[in-house]
């Protein structure tokens, strides 16, 4: 089945800087329905007004880290099967390994390029 | 332990029993009295081990005047603000993130401008398009440089906490450790370019792992 470009994607991200970047790469690879939220608090809010097919999340953002909001994601029933793909500088086994147990659908560690967002997100949506 | 050791830790206890009682509180200074105190009491005795124990004592209360001299330059204010020296770097580094993420902002928008002329043009204006792509992605470093003056933000804060608590010793305030109940061990921020795993090391221990049940 074709990916859905329209496909309503959340990104969130303590830096305005990284969010642009994400929108802009996500843009070039014809997504345009992008949301923003500056932590995992937020992202909360934003999920209660909107359904979202795909997450893109930072890991260290305070009060809520992106660790917090996956965990609340695959809690809840109508996100528990929302594609998560943590985008993170944590790089250490340890962190991949909490994160992949608490149901990270894929891990980018920055920095990172295109090609890799690309590949990623390919391996959650499928191929486009 | 000698005759001696014993009566001295004692006395010791006792003086600084009663200075608390006198004063509220001890102080560093106090304490190094107290130790030279003792060892003017020392003296007189020719026993080694009231001699070694004499020795140590003069060293404890000379380094505990260097440490406190030291304590308090670290706090001292000697950029002719009201700033403390540590908090006048820890200014100069957040002054440092505002300017890179300024900066960064700009070379953002100038990146989007070229990709979006460019993107006009039709496809002999293709590698102009990737270039601008790889401008954006080159700007990963401003998000690594920030958290990397974050973390060190973090500790210079801790670190004046600590010195002026040091400073203020034997002072009974309770510690404020970090009582948010929270465990940010795996929060440890970008690792430097040396000990940093590649996303290779990442995707081979990712699809290693088993799915959550």
């Amino acid at each position: 089945m074709a990916v859905d470009k329209n496909l309503s994607i959340l990104i969130v991200d303590d830096y305005k800087t990284m969010l642009r970047i994400v929108k802009n790469l996500l843009k070039q690879l014809g997504f345009d329905n992008v949301d923003e939220a500056t932590d995992g608090g937020m992202a909360i809010e934003k999920m209660k007004e909107k359904a979202y097919g795909l997450i893109i999340s930072d890991w260290n953002m305070e009060p809520v880290t992106g660790l917090d909001l996956l965990k609340h994601v695959r809690s809840d029933e109508k996100t528990k099967s929302v594609p998560f793909i943590m985008v993170t500088a944590e790089s250490k086994p340890e962190n991949v390994v909490v994160a992949k147990q608490a149901g990270v659908s894929n891990y980018i560690v920055k920095p990172f390029n295109a090609e890799t967002l690309k590949a990623k997100l390919e391996s959650v949506l499928g191929a486009f | 332990m000698s005759n001696t050791q014993a009566k001295l830790g004692t006395a010791m206890l006792k003086s600084l029993i009663s200075l608390r009682e006198q004063k509220g509180a001890v102080n560093i200074e106090d304490v190094g009295a107290i130790l030279e105190s003792m060892a003017h009491t020392l003296h007189t005795s020719d026993g080694e081990a009231d001699r070694f124990l004499r020795e140590e004592i003069r060293k404890m209360a000379a380094y505990i005047g260097e440490a406190n001299k030291e304590i308090l330059a670290l706090g001292a204010n000697t950029q002719g603000n009201n700033s403390s020296n540590l908090a006048d770097a820890s200014e100069r580094l957040g002054a440092v993130v505002k300017a890179t993420e300024e900066a960064t902002g700009r070379i953002l928008d100038a990146a989007e401008e070229i990709q979006t002329l460019a993107g006009k043009m039709g496809e002999p204006a293709k590698p102009i398009v990737a270039a601008g792509m790889r401008i954006i992605e080159a700007c990963n470093f401003q998000d690594l440089t920030g958290q990397r003056i974050a973390k060190v933000l973090k500790v210079l804060d801790h670190l004046e906490t600590r010195i002026l608590r040091l400073a203020e010793l034997f002072r009974t305030e309770a510690a404020n450790a970090n009582g948010d109940g929270k465990d940010n061990s795996l929060l440890s921020g970008p690792p430097l370019p040396d000990n940093a795993a590649t996303q290779a090391d990442i995707d081979a221990l990712f699809s290693g792992l088993q799915p959550k049940k």
